[in-house]
């Protein structure tokens, strides 16, 4: 074991050159983490879709080793323990220094259409590397399928079905699906040392390194149960034998039927896989947003296809206390604190939509979660489109959550 | 109990469960809604206010210069990012060309896409009529050929376009906008928006007028400076000029002093320079001398005119040395008798001077005869008379001023030489009495002279050892 702790430090910018806002985010990240550009080990890098990605690339890259790994990619806005901001020309940098540590990076191309079988590709790369349940792997993949030119989304559950095909101890996962602004233009990935596009990508740490994270659901229910009577992919066409669109227009008013593109953004169906008539418990709740409107066939387009025939969901309310965020923040600062561990840095993956712009929120979350940090360690967050996270022993995407995760370090006293 | 009391005590609780079932969708239903509108009215506040975070950076900016790109570039990324639009573009009005716009200032456009914008020209007309009026082009507007053309030409498919005046003539207009209208993330452009980017482009003007206007300053103190360095350049000309002339003024002045005091004593001159005229003064201690040539009208018609006064200027020139030499004052020449005289500028003057000078005048001449031919010897002497007394002095008339000196003791000094010989210095007693113990004289006795009877005489022998 090594008797010097690992470094890490974050740099934002918002300077509208790409490449001057790529420099500029790596210097103070360098500058942070107390590193020399060649004692860089590994980068994380994300910006907006505002910005030219080749040229954010060559920034960053002038600024750090020959030897330097990346990985990221687009995300609608990021954060850092000060920082914040979102649909402009963000950019967050975020550096690691070497530890008593090891990882790999492995990226799979064309996971747009075929989420089932790169996710079963991915599955079976990790898989060889044999680290068992106690690797720690930060997942990546695109949110955005504009091959054909129209916008689909690419979905998580086809995915983690062909992850889990090929995998058969589940390591530790956080992760998230990209997107570089709420238009849902074409993003790019970084991996290793090379771009990327339409791809899916795993970060892997073994050694003496582990994440740790707290779920920040946004979602409560407001209606009764209606049970799931007939699927296609992930659109719900039936709920309660009846159209599913009928039975959301009686909920929400029926004046909304008329507007069906309108009716989307009311709808998030949240799944209750605990008991269903005990008090509300946000960890048993898995959301899902409606992102479209089948006005033919009467069906509501999820943001995922793992809603069943037979399943009962609620009509949720997007809704959220602030303090709950920061309550859950220090919850889990002091959890790792208290198993001896000492916090590298800290990463918050957002849900874009959970953004006060974008929300019925007037505050930002992210405010509550640099405030319980308070300095202490390091921060860097993203605004994505879907959080990757352990829900009972089961990867899940989520929607409209806050995903906040502690990278830590075993403490040791050589 | 029962069974047809269970069975309906079951159907009263189905409806129960239906009741509060409905109820809660209601709930749901009206809170979902609830929730809704208060993100969408949220949302419309936050954009109000995103726009008067926008002009209060603008106004921000007033107060000092404002450099036109830098101000519209800034404000064209202020409203990207503040309003969340993805493009924005300023199209300028075409120098010569009515009514015809040019792309100047972008913001949020791809590389390919700015190549694009750049060579457009929007002509801002709508059924033959000239647009001078914001207009928002969304999802529910009605089809117009002005915004087809600014959503091919700009590549922008949903915007807002507002005019920029200046001085009541609009010299651009900013087109600002989404690629996406999509509630609640992206809503479609309203009036309130409209109404906030009136209000910024009234900055923008008011920008530009600053930009103008400094501009204007700018170039008025460059005009200023570059008069001012003509003006220095001129003036540096000018006194150059001036120095050269004041050179050849004081050198002309010297000339001119210099030429005065070759004519009159300096006392005198200074009392003409001051008042106009010099008053003619009593003497009383003057010594006058007078030389003259001996067989003079002799020697004048043996040469030619020319060289006759090529020799008296040669001789007097050596004479007007001495006498210089000897701090006499010249008097004038007469033909060829030349008149000099001391103490009759009220410095009262020295006899003796006046009788060396008579006598190296004297020496001059005979060792000038050496130079002569034999036949030309005998002319080249000159009698020497002097005396001393009073006299009156001054210059007398308007023009051509000389001095001269008037009295008694002229015309006996001018006696005093009639009655000298070739070769001497022949002095009065009034003379001899003052210089008798510095030189050796010979007494010639009282000799006659014209209109004057007899007067003593001495000739001037050498200076006593």
């Amino acid at each position: 074991m090594s008797a010097k702790y690992t470094s890490f430090g974050v740099g934002f910018s918002e300077t509208t050159n790409s490449t001057l806002a790529g420099v500029e985010a790596t210097k103070q990240a360098l500058s942070k983490a107390g590193l020399s550009p060649q004692e860089a080990q590994l980068c994380f890098l994300f910006c907006t879709s505002r910005h030219d990605a080749e040229s954010f690339f060559e920034g960053v890259k002038s600024c750090v080793g020959r030897e330097t790994q990346f990985f990221g990619g687009y995300s609608n806005g990021s954060c850092t323990n000060t920082e914040l901001g979102y649909d402009g020309y963000q950019v967050v940098v975020g550096i690691l220094s070497k530890g008593d540590y090891k990882f790999d990076l492995i990226l799979k191309e064309g996971i747009g259409f075929h989420e089932y079988e790169i996710g079963k590709e991915l599955g079976q790369e990790i898989q060889k590397k044999d680290l068992g349940r106690n690797a720690q792997m930060f997942l990546l993949f695109d949110a955005v399928n504009r091959l054909e030119g129209r916008f689909r989304m690419n979905y998580g559950t086809p995915f983690i079905k062909g992850m889990s095909e090929s995998i058969t101890e589940w390591p530790n996962i956080i992760g998230a699906r990209m997107l570089g602004d709420m238009k849902f233009k074409p993003t790019h990935q970084w991996c290793g040392r090379e771009m990327s596009k339409n791809a899916a990508m795993a970060l892997l740490f073994h050694g003496n390194i582990q994440i740790d994270s707290q779920i920040m659901h946004g979602c409560q229910p407001a209606s009764a149960y209606h049970q799931v009577t007939a699927v296609k992919g992930a659109n719900i066409l039936e709920l309660d034998n009846q159209p599913a669109l009928d039975v959301v227009g009686e909920i929400l008013g029926s004046d909304l039927i008329e507007r069906p593109q309108e009716l989307k953004f009311f709808v998030t169906l949240g799944k209750n896989v605990g008991d269903k008539w005990k008090p509300y418990s946000p960890g048993d709740y898995i959301n899902r947003m409606c992102v479209g409107v089948d006005t033919v066939g009467k069906g509501l387009y999820m943001a995922e296809m793992d809603i069943e025939p037979g399943m009962e969901v609620q009509l949720m309310r997007r809704s959220f206390e602030m303090e709950y965020v920061s309550i859950r923040t220090k919850k889990l600062i002091e959890r790792v604190k208290s198993n001896n561990r000492r916090i590298i840095f800290g990463l918050y993956i957002n849900c874009s939509g959970r953004a006060a712009a974008y929300s019925n929120q007037t505050d930002e979350d992210v405010r509550y979660v640099q405030s319980a940090i308070d300095g202490e360690f390091p921060l860097l967050g993203i605004y994505e489109a879907g959080e990757l996270a352990m829900i009972k022993d089961q990867l899940q995407v989520l929607d409209w959550t806050g995903l906040f995760c502690i990278f830590s370090e075993k403490i040791t006293n050589d | 109990m029962e069974p047809e009391s269970n069975d309906q005590q079951i159907k009263e609780l189905q409806r129960q469960v239906k009741y509060y079932r409905d109820l809660s969708d209601e709930v749901a239903g009206q809170n979902i809604r609830s929730d809704s509108q208060i993100s969408l009215l949220k949302r419309k506040l936050t954009q109000k206010e995103n726009g008067f975070t926008i002009l209060s950076a603008l106004h921000d900016s007033f107060g000092q210069q404002i450099f036109e790109e830098d101000f519209i570039v800034n404000t064209l990324l202020l409203i990207n990012t503040t309003l969340k639009m993805d493009k924005t573009v300023v199209v300028w009005k075409a120098p010569g060309k009515n009514h015809v716009f040019q792309t100047r200032f972008h913001m949020g456009f791809e590389k390919s896409e700015v190549e694009k914008i750049m060579p457009v020209e929007i002509d801002f007309f709508e059924a033959e009529e000239k647009i001078v009026r914001p207009f928002i082009k969304n999802k529910m507007s009605p089809p117009s050929h002005i915004a087809e053309e600014l959503q091919s030409k700009l590549l922008i498919p949903f915007f807002i376009s507002v005019p920029i005046r200046m001085r009541s003539e609009i010299i651009a207009w900013m087109i600002t906008g989404r690629e996406k209208e999509a509630w609640p993330f992206y809503p479609i452009l309203d009036e309130g928006d409209l109404d906030t980017l009136v209000s910024i482009s009234g900055f923008l003007e008011a920008g530009l007028s600053n930009a103008s206007l400094y501009n204007s300053l700018e170039k008025a103190n460059e005009e200023l400076e570059s008069y001012n360095q003509e003006l220095e350049k001129r003036v540096a000309e000018r006194t150059k000029d001036l120095r050269k002339k004041n050179r050849e003024l004081t050198f002309e002045k010297k000339r001119s002093e210099d030429l005065l005091l070759n004519i009159l004593p300096e006392e005198t001159a200074e009392e003409l320079k001051k008042y106009g005229f010099a008053k003619a003064k009593l003497q009383e201690n003057a010594t006058v001398m007078f030389t003259d040539f001996v067989n003079f009208t002799k020697f004048s018609s043996s040469i030619s005119s020319e060289e006759l006064v090529a020799e008296l200027d040669h001789c007097f020139r050596n004479f007007d040395t001495i006498t210089t030499k000897y701090r006499l004052e010249k008097i004038k020449t007469i033909g060829d008798a030349h008149m000099s005289a001391c103490g009759v500028t009220g410095d009262g003057g020295d006899a003796s001077d006046v009788i060396r000078a008579g006598l190296e005048m004297r020496d001059f001449v005979e060792k000038y005869a050496l130079e002569k031919p034999e036949h030309l010897r005998p002319y080249f002497k000159i009698r020497v008379g002097i005396n001393t007394g009073p006299v009156v002095s001054g210059v007398v008339g308007l023009k051509k001023f000389s001095f001269d000196i008037w009295g008694d003791t002229v015309n006996t000094a001018d006696r005093i030489q009639s009655g000298s010989i070739a070769g001497k210095v022949n002095v009065s007693e009034s003379t001899y009495l003052l210089t008798k113990d510095l030189f050796e004289f010979e007494n010639r006795g009282k000799i006659a002279a014209k209109n004057k009877g007899e007067i003593q005489m001495y000739f001037v022998e050498r200076k006593v050892n």
